[in-house]
């Protein structure tokens, strides 16, 4: 009987540690347990077979730390290790699992390690492990859910094997990278492994309470494995404080909760596995029960699509913003990074992220895009787009389970989006379209809906992850078409259930002040069931009809949210009676709504670049001036240079980008060092004075940054680096340049450059700061 | 290897210095706003450290003539650690972090809100100091010690930082890992060694 067969009907039974057994058989201090596969094939093979004897039905090879990233010749020691294991089997329901254990290494973007680097790195214990006979993968003690869906897609690249998956809480019951349960749950089992939970870090008197979470959450078999209670220390030796007897009481309860493959991990022995199996080898396990939860996921963040509708923030789209599109095509990904981050702030749950142009490379920049938005915000996104190609990408490299916009009813878009699903998981916005185009009445949709639900199923992917957008038409060519799409969302709400969505904004088409049809036909809707709408935050007539409706509906209980939302519209009006303030003077104190108003005003009777000459530049010298005087500091420098960004902003809505360009530079943190923040600080006070600034990111392969020269032709590069081992690769990457071209100028700062240091490597200015840095590239630009 | 420790604490009962902390940014009499933007960004990153570390501590055997330290996991090359634990038998080597949220948080100011970023970075340095002091006083109550020694100081190279990682086992204990450059992430993070004096030598059991 397989490993899967064995689970549906019985509890499965994992081992103990490995580790702790090794160190009382003599495993040196330094050592690495693995290579004992090799030296010490008995004893591993002994150890394997006493957790057998205990009653053990998996046992998890000795291969946790087997990875390239950590050690060489893992092909070996993960081939030796699955036969290890292999040979202590001598009954029938006994099981390998190939254990794989994390790289040790952050993935980017906080960390330094390439999230397709990690997918390799985890593929060659996986293919190693599944030629030598495994019967299951387990991949545990994960804390990072990114890396944990890397070595699953490796899993499932290299191997038919089933695949277990486990994470390491704290006490706040979240892992150390921040990651809920939810998120991690909605994660998995979107991934589709078999089975999911947690292993390591509490012992089981500690891990119990965050059981019923897991289970309540998830529709697949529930995995705990614990350690023995926490370590204490008798006479320089550890020992954990749970006794096998303690173990067991909590393990009895963690399996009346619904836990269904019980084990356990450091301190624990064949003792206290046999205690567990002994007590529950003639129970019952609980059955597993499928909940019909719609969740999407970040890295830290999940959001579920129950009572009260879910607002998807729909302003990285460039349909109908020239802005956005001028920023797509510059490459510049500071537009997106803002327009995330002021939507969150006003409370959007999700964010939309479209990048599609005819003129782009797709693919890409939608992966680029994600990546930027994910390392600025939590929360979960939509992604969308019509390119399949760009979708697998941006799917791949999504940090957790995220929401796909979108399939139709057409044969082509659901043979080419659902497999997609099924390998990276995901939820799925239907739209009721198909070949024939939309359906005129309710009903018709409702059939295009139903088929592409029926179909998903078909594909293995649960209804639960359909969420139906019944398409709304402009009212003003069609009297009855918000009707039709009303009627829609009740009847696919009841008819399938499935969860539903729409994208409000269609309906007031070629309509003056669309906010009021809008928010109106949003409540209309919410009332017919509707469960998310992909919605502009900034309209207050929206965020006025969803707050409003959820206090009237009690979905916002005690009306908190309400009166929070309200008491900021006072607090708002209020302000703006405040004392009018020169432009001048707002920057110099750095205050940036009164910057803006200023700018406002200015911009009725003032020519644009009049206000950037006579106005914010001087603050700017000013601020500039003192900061160099050592009169004013750089926190204050940088308040003066976040509010004259704010002025320009008003000045560049009536002048083109290429008017307001000084010139431009190309900005890079160098490869190795992940801290950017000098960087960033130098970039602001740049674009302060005029300058544009394209900033290729940190950790920038010297190849990246001549590519990028040679493609756009700027010849001025600045460079940032920040530790002594990440130097060299400023130089490579000055050789590199200035081999390209010698013309190139490259000015370079850091904290553990000096004038001298940048000389030895070939810079043509160290900038000790922020405004050296200006300087140099007024001269160069001789403005 | 020797046993592994783990040391939790709550932000809030760690106190940094604020005056310190203006002179570092160089702000005197800072105005209601800069005030408050200072209030802000220290409640941001209390609220959102999560302080953890882990510690051994074990006998070390100096060869003067190498220069080299061997704590029977690891061996150091370095003459100015060497001098530091001089006349120690014993030290611990310990690895303390604030945790990934403030690497997240001061990424996402650096791209929008630069002087929330700088101020929250330098309030982080100030907490993770702070976090050491605190570490540093539990661990030598009682017995005569040396300061602690970071790599990086002196001779003492920071690819040592490789060696202390992976013994300490700090990526499954606390979270914190390293870059190809031997920089620890989270960035708010310290490694150090303080040494333990020969004739008080004895430890505290933790």
């Amino acid at each position: 009987m397989d490993v899967l067969k064995k689970l549906e009907r019985d509890f499965l039974f994992f081992d103990g540690a490995m580790g702790t057994l090794l160190q009382e058989k003599g495993l040196l201090p330094g050592e690495l347990p693995e290579s004992w596969n090799i030296t010490h094939s008995e004893i591993i093979t002994e150890i394997h077979k006493a957790y057998f004897k205990a009653g053990a039905n998996v046992v998890t090879s000795n291969t946790f730390g087997a990875n390239p990233l950590k050690m060489d010749d893992v092909c070996e020691i993960v081939a030796k290790g699955v036969e290890n294991a292999k040979k202590a089997v001598y009954a029938s329901e006994q099981y390998v699992a190939l254990d794989i254990g994390p790289t040790g290494k952050l993935l980017k973007p906080l960390g330094d390690l390439d999230f397709e680097d990690a997918v390799k790195a985890f593929s060659v214990p996986i293919r190693a492990g599944a030629s030598a006979g495994a019967d299951l993968i387990i991949i545990e003690t994960m804390n990072d859910p990114y890396e944990l869906k890397a070595a699953i897609i490796a899993a499932k690249e290299n191997s038919k094997l089933p695949i277990f998956a486990t994470f390491v809480l704290d006490e706040n019951g979240k892992t150390m990278t921040g990651c809920d349960i939810k998120s991690m749950v909605a994660m998995l089992e979107g991934l589709g492994v078999s089975a999911l939970g947690v292993n390591c870090s509490l012992g089981a008197d500690k891990l119990k309470k965050f059981i019923p979470e897991i289970v309540s959450f998830s529709s697949i078999p529930v995995i705990v494995n614990p350690n023995a209670g926490m370590p204490i220390i008798n006479n320089g030796k550890t020992h954990f404080d749970s006794t096998p007897d303690i173990f067991l009481a909590n393990m009895l309860e963690i399996a009346q909760m619904g836990a269904r493959i019980l084990g356990g991990c450091c301190g624990t022995t064949p003792e206290h596995i046999s205690k567990v199996v002994s007590a529950l080898k003639n129970e019952r396990p609980k059955k597993v029960i499928k909940k019909s939860i719609t969740a999407v996921s970040s890295y830290s963040k999940c959001c579920v699509f129950d009572k009260k509708a879910v607002l998807i923030g729909e302003r990285i789209n460039p349909t109908g913003k020239p802005k956005l599109k001028a920023a797509l095509r510059e490459n510049n990904m500071d537009y997106l990074i803002s327009e995330a981050i002021g939507q969150e702030e006003k409370n959007a749950d999700m964010l939309d992220v479209n990048v599609g142009l005819p003129e782009i490379n797709e693919p890409e920049f939608l992966e680029r895009a994600i990546k930027e938005i994910q390392s600025v915000t939590s929360l979960p996104l939509q992604i969308d787009t019509s390119d399949t190609v760009a979708l697998e990408r941006a799917m791949r490299i999504y940090n957790g389970k995220p929401l796909v916009n979108s399939v139709n009813g057409k044969e082509e878009s659901m043979r080419k989006v659902f497999p997609l699903v099924k390998k990276y998981g995901g939820a799925l916005i239907a739209l009721t379209l198909d070949e024939n185009g939309i359906p005129t009445t309710a009903k018709g949709r409702y059939d295009i809906a139903e088929k592409i639900v029926i179909r998903a199923e078909k594909e293995g992917i649960d209804r639960k992850d359909i969420i139906v957008d019944p398409l709304c038409l402009t009212v003003s060519s069609d009297k009855n078409a918000p009707s039709v799409t009303l009627d829609a969302i009740k009847l696919i709400k009841s008819g399938l259930g499935v969860k539903t969505s729409l994208g409000i904004s269609n309906v007031s088409f070629g309509l003056p002040k669309r906010d009021f049809i809008n928010s109106t036909f949003f409540t209309l809707a919410l009332q017919n069931g509707l469960d998310a709408v992909i919605m502009n935050p900034y309209s207050e007539e929206m965020m006025k009809a969803y707050r409003s409706y959820n206090a009237l509906l009690g979905i916002d209980e005690v009306c908190e949210e309400y009166i929070a939302f309200a008491s900021e519209k006072t607090g708002a009006e209020v302000s703006e009676i405040e004392e009018k303030m020169t432009l001048e003077k707002a920057i110099l104190k750095g205050l940036k709504k009164e910057a803006r108003d200023a700018a406002r005003l200015l911009i009725t009777n003032t020519p644009p670049l009049e206000i950037v000459n006579n106005y914010i530049i001087p603050a700017l010298d000013i601020v500039g001036e003192n900061y160099e005087k050592g009169i004013s500091f750089l926190p204050q420098l940088l308040m003066s240079a976040e509010t004259a960004n704010i002025a320009f902003d008003v000045v560049k809505e009536k002048i083109s980008a290429q008017e307001s360009n000084k010139g431009d530079i190309i900005m890079a943190t160098v490869k190795g060092d992940v801290h950017d923040i000098g960087k960033n600080i130098v970039k602001v006070i740049l674009q302060n004075y005029g300058y544009r600034v394209t900033d290729l990111g940190k950790d920038v392969p010297p190849e990246k940054i001549l590519e990028y020269v040679k493609n756009s032709g700027i010849k001025l590069v600045g460079l940032s680096a920040l530790m002594t081992t990440t130097i060299p690769s400023m130089e490579e990457t000055i050789k590199l340049l200035k081999e390209y071209d010698g013309d190139i100028k490259i000015v370079v700062g850091g904290a553990v450059l000096t004038p001298e240091y940048a000389k030895m490597i070939n810079a043509d200015k160290y900038a000790k700061d922020a405004m050296d840095t200006v300087r140099f590239v007024k001269e160069y630009y001789n403005n | 290897m020797n046993d592994l420790y783990i040391i939790h604490a709550n932000s809030h009962d760690i106190k940094i210095n604020t005056t310190a902390l203006l002179r570092r940014l160089k702000i005197s009499n800072p105005d209601e706003s800069m005030q408050q933007l200072i209030r802000e960004c220290i409640n941001t990153v209390y609220d959102n450290a999560s302080l953890r570390a882990v510690y051994t501590v074990g006998n070390i055997d100096i060869n003067k003539d190498e220069n080299i330290i061997d704590f029977g996991y690891m061996r150091l090359k370095s003459c100015n650690l060497r001098v530091n634990l001089a006349d120690c038998n014993k030290a611990f080597v310990f690895v303390a972090t604030l945790g990934i949220e403030i690497d997240r948080i001061i990424e996402r100011y650096s791209k929008v809100l630069q002087t929330k970023a700088l101020i929250c970075d330098t309030v982080a340095l100030f907490l993770i100091e702070a976090f050491c002091d605190y570490i540093e006083a539990l661990l030598t109550k009682r017995i005569k010690s040396k300061k602690r020694f970071s790599p990086g100081y002196g001779d003492l190279d920071i690819t040592c930082q490789r060696d202390i990682i992976q013994n300490l086992d700090t990526a499954r204990r606390i979270g914190v890992t390293l870059t190809d450059s031997c920089m620890m992430i989270p960035t708010k993070s310290v490694s150090a060694i303080i040494g333990v004096k020969k004739r008080d030598g004895r430890t505290k059991k933790a």
